[in-house]
């Protein structure tokens, strides 16, 4: 059996990491970055640019270079938080046949779930390279307060992209694995996270809860993203 | 002796024989035989399961050393590099020192160091990108502005605000540069052009 992934699919960056001798090791991508920007482009010729080289793009090229996808996978185009998008992005957001958001870049239509699949196929050669070995299995975390409709279209990107999805673990679920709360007893715990688009906080107590819970205390509000803009 | 007694459970687990028992009147020399036979792997499984706790042993051991010189290396390791830094800090140690006045003196020595700097930097696998009348490229440019150019095609690098490095090959910092947008007059011709059909 190959190794299996970790990887963050985050609003701004991405990341991936696979566990090595029992740690957890972060793997730098082909320009020596642990994080890769989480921005798919295409160009004039066609090429699809993702990662860092689409973001050195973006002011000569802003209507075909995608960001922050992440904050329209799953979502209906009429919903709130995606006619808010449709007034401050650069590039095109329009409506699927389904009624769901998707972007239109160069004349063609990308469900987010695409695009998506594009940066996590960059996240896998990230790994395949470091590995010399091919990769089919992957773990990848969501903002804990996504439905099961962002989770099945973030599977469904993983599935386009050739990776088997294990499983979908919360972000901060993810955080305090990381920390070993999962090993430890009797102590509280809060996990603070302020990304791109997801601003939450989330406490657990390790003697009570189950760390696959969903407890009622994690609050998210639109983030970074929308603090920048504002 | 481990692997033994845990063979011999597994065969009383079973309700199996074992091995030493299996010892029958019909045929003595072919239980001789697998008896001999079952040593034998015995043997090998023993030094089979040596061989494995001496290569888990040593590839932990490996990590540690790996570790170990990971650490090193960031620490040290640009020793070489800054043992050859040093002589440009004696030298504009010395260019404050001598001060004559003369400031195009001044700035012509200035210069000879930041020459000699390049090099040093080259001998470690520096290089420097070049953008005069290149195309705009992503993987060694990023376009930090637009601007309407007469003088220049549609995508060409029209000035540099940083300049970018290689090291070894791989992008260490992108030039920073801005980039030609075709003129809104050529559009208008091009856009003409289309109307009747050109």
């Amino acid at each position: 059996m190959g190794k299996i992934i970790g990887i963050d699919l985050g609003t701004t960056n991405s990341c991936v990491a696979i566990m090595e001798g029992g740690d957890p090791i972060v793997i730098a991508n082909q320009e020596g970055n642990r994080t890769t920007p989480s921005i798919v482009a295409i160009s004039e010729n066609g090429e699809r640019l993702v990662g860092q080289v689409a973001k050195r793009q973006a002011i000569t090229n802003s209507e075909n270079t995608v960001y922050a996808v992440k904050r329209l996978i799953g979502r209906k185009y009429s919903s709130k938080e995606i006619q808010q998008d449709v007034k401050i992005t650069a590039y095109k957001i329009t409506e699927a046949n389904n009624g769901d958001a998707q972007v239109t870049v160069r004349g063609k239509n990308y469900s987010p779930a695409e695009i998506s699949a594009m940066i996590l196929t960059k996240m896998k050669q990230t790994a395949e390279d470091y590995l010399g070995e091919k990769v089919t299995d992957a773990v990848i975390t969501v903002p804990a307060y996504f439905n099961d409709s962002q989770r099945q279209a973030t599977k469904d990107a993983g599935k386009v992209a050739g990776l088997n999805v294990l499983r979908i673990i919360n972000e901060p679920t993810a955080a305090a694995l990381a920390y070993g709360l999962d090993k430890k007893k009797d102590e509280k715990v809060a996990v603070f996270d302020l990304g791109g688009g997801t601003l939450i906080f989330r406490f657990w107590n390790s003697a009570m809860a189950s760390l696959r819970s969903n407890l009622p205390m994690a609050i998210h509000i639109w983030a970074g993203k929308i603090s920048t803009n504002a | 002796m481990k692997i033994k007694k845990e063979h011999t459970d597994k065969h009383e687990q079973l309700g199996e024989p074992h091995a030493d028992k299996v010892v029958t009147e019909d045929h003595p020399q072919e239980n001789v035989d697998i008896n001999k036979k079952l040593e034998e792997k015995e043997k090998e499984a023993a030094a089979n399961y040596d061989k494995y706790l001496r290569a888990v042993a040593e590839l932990d051991n490996y990590r540690k050393r790996a570790a170990r010189e990971k650490t090193d290396i960031i620490k040290y390791g640009n020793e070489e590099l800054i043992k050859d830094i040093l002589p440009f800090i004696d030298s504009l140690d010395r260019a404050l020192e001598h001060d004559t006045g003369d400031v195009q003196a001044f700035k012509e020595g200035i210069a000879l160091i930041k020459e000699q700097l390049l090099n040093c930097l080259k001998k470690h696998g520096v290089e420097r990108i070049e953008t005069a009348g290149m195309d705009f490229d992503p993987n060694f440019h990023e376009a930090l502005m637009q601007m309407e150019s007469d003088q220049h095609e549609d995508n060409k690098i029209v000035s540099e605000m940083e300049k970018g490095y290689l090291l070894n090959g791989r992008l260490l910092r992108p030039s920073r540069v801005c980039v030609c947008k075709k003129t809104n007059k050529e559009n208008d011709i091009c856009e003409k052009n289309e109307d009747i059909g050109e």
